[in-house]
């Protein structure tokens, strides 16, 4: 019976976490979709230029349908969101829906890399350095992050394509897909995207943690399994870093916004054809619902990492 | 060692200018390394990279500049109402926790979108991205100050609030604001070179560092220092500026 209660109270705290994300992920949406409004520049105007007259001006915004009230454009495109429906480009008349899902697929496959080799190199560097905090190690580790945190990662990707691209010929300097095939069939092109990315992101990961482990390897029980005589990697495992795990995570989820805009940068330098470089689009040929569909996409990963580490906070005390 | 490196980047990028008089004319073929073409090789115009390398660095830092002036100023006027507990402090509050969930690249899309690439969107952009960190740093920092006996002192003399923070709080938080502002700048720094990378550069042209190094990743196999030069000046500037400013900040919150 009590564990009933406990799988059902779990249950409801899951679907209202959900609902709260859901939530604030809309009302984020709201705002960028009023905001947007709201700005002088829209795509009518962007696309005549210079030589817009005013009657001009009116016959395409009519044409795009941007004459109507702000809500009721609102109100269709909320339905639409609901019914799966994005509508379509206003240049070329191509539906967004699939052209997201398909950019989607390919970040999300990036993402995972880049996530895999933030986590290697931040944790890693953060649990070397925090358990001997002051060491020539932790100098040199600490550094180096330092440096590489305020690198621009298409600086990063610059060197990186010079070095092992031009010089060394290893990796493709572009990520050209495949015709017809998927990312996957070319895995070859995800290195170089997935370093650029992973090496700014896990310096600001090694940043956050290593603090986190430091003062776990300082406090009393650590210090009392490790004066009992047990091996360090078991007094590591067993003892320093489930202490340090929900903070840690914590950390983690805060990295997201960064890593956004990293990866919108990156599959620019790489011309990776993915959700970043969408959203560049979008706002190169001032196309809205684009914009609104990719930044929809941003905002409800962001507000979810943002619930994460709230989640983990909550649990911890 | 650091500081040597941060002020010849910067000195270059601003005494450049004047020297670099032929940056927008063509000299020789497009993407001729080194050698063939001037120090640095041609970019895809033909024009002679180690010039244009000396025109385009004044723009992006000055731009960054006047973007964190702007958000310190907002931020920290912001964060000085926080500290009270108003319900219109409170409200703010709460919209400055908002913006801090939106990624500051989709401010800067969204932005751009809306009101082109020049430089007071980027500013904007810039105040929108930091003014909750600002906002939140100076209000932790004021806090103490305000609870201090000279605060007391000086408000039952009959000064009122504004007075209050400029006379009495501003100057002792000096210090980590003023630590805070180079993390900011890094942070302006960053948004404006990336900005420019993705093709929507403040300044217009292509003659700044960011937009350089976009322009010559096609020709990266020909002359890769079309691309290289830039991006390793950009590195120049903003990761000793982030050493120092690491330094600053630990002594000032020590």
């Amino acid at each position: 019976m009590s564990r009933f209660r406990r799988a059902a109270r779990t249950a409801t705290a899951f679907a209202g976490w959900l609902l709260g994300w859901a939530a604030w992920t809309l009302a984020a949406l709201v705002v960028v979709f009023l905001v947007l409004d709201l700005l002088p520049g829209d795509a009518a105007s962007a696309r005549l230029g210079q030589n817009a007259t005013p009657e001009a001006l009116a016959q395409l915004r009519a044409q795009y349908g941007l004459d109507r009230p702000v809500l009721v454009r609102l109100g269709e495109w909320l339905r639409g969101l609901a019914s799966g429906d994005l509508g379509n480009t206003l240049l070329s008349s191509a539906p967004i829906g699939p052209m997201v899902a398909t950019a989607l697929g390919r970040t999300a496959v990036l993402a995972a890399v880049a996530a895999i080799g933030i986590a290697i190199l931040g944790w890693g560097g953060a649990i070397l350095s925090g358990i001997r905090a002051g060491s020539p190690l932790d100098r040199v580790l600490s550094s180096t992050a330092l440096a590489a945190i305020c690198t621009p990662e298409f600086v990063v990707a610059t060197v990186a394509v010079v070095v092992f691209s031009s010089a060394l010929g290893w990796l493709p300097a572009v990520s050209l897909l495949p015709a017809g095939g998927g990312v996957l069939d070319r895995p070859q092109i995800l290195v170089l995207p997935a370093l650029s990315i992973a090496i700014v992101g896990s310096g600001t990961l090694m940043r956050l943690v290593r603090p986190i482990v430091a003062r776990e390897a300082a406090s009393a029980h650590v210090e009392a399994a490790r004066l009992a005589g047990l091996a360090p990697s078991r007094v590591l495992v067993r003892h320093l870093l489930p202490g340090a795990l929900a903070p840690a995570a914590q950390a983690s989820a805060m990295l997201v916004p960064y890593l956004i805009g990293g990866t919108v940068v990156v599959e620019r330098a790489f011309a990776y054809p993915g959700l970043g470089s969408l959203l560049v689009q979008a706002v190169a040929n001032r196309e809205p619902g684009l914009l609104m569909a990719c930044g929809g996409i941003v905002i409800a990963v962001t507000v979810f990492a943002y619930r994460l580490a709230d989640l983990s906070q909550t649990d911890r005390s | 060692m650091w500081l040597i490196l941060l002020v010849g980047a910067v000195g270059f990028a601003f005494v450049g200018p004047l020297f670099a008089t032929g940056s927008e004319t063509a000299v020789a073929a497009g993407y001729l390394p080194p050698g063939e073409g001037g120090l640095l090789g041609t970019d895809g115009l033909g024009r002679d990279v180690w010039q244009r390398l000396a025109a385009g660095g004044a723009g992006l830092l000055l731009v960054a500049a006047l973007a964190t002036g702007v958000a310190m100023l907002v931020g920290i006027s912001l964060g000085l109402v926080l500290t009270s507990r108003r319900p219109l402090a409170r409200g703010v509050g709460f919209v400055v926790d908002l913006l801090l969930v939106v990624p500051s690249m989709l401010t800067m899309m969204v932005l751009v979108f809306g009101l082109g690439s020049g430089v007071p969107t980027m500013v904007l952009v810039m105040t929108v991205a930091s003014v909750p960190f600002v906002a939140r740093f100076t209000r932790a920092a004021a806090l103490p100050v305000l609870r201090s006996d000279y605060v007391l002192a000086a408000r039952l003399g009959g000064d009122g609030w504004p007075r209050v923070f400029v006379r009495d709080v501003l100057p002792n938080l000096a210090g980590p604001l003023l630590a805070d502002a180079g993390t900011r700048f890094i942070g302006a720094l960053y948004l404006v070179a990336a900005a420019g990378f993705l093709g929507f550069s403040p300044l217009g042209g292509d003659s700044d560092w960011a937009t350089m190094v976009q322009a010559g990743l096609e020709g990266i196999r020909l002359n890769p220092w079309a691309s290289l030069a830039p991006a390793l000046a950009i590195a120049a500037v903003t990761v000793p500026a982030n050493i120092l400013v690491d330094r600053a900040m630990r002594k000032v919150t020590q």
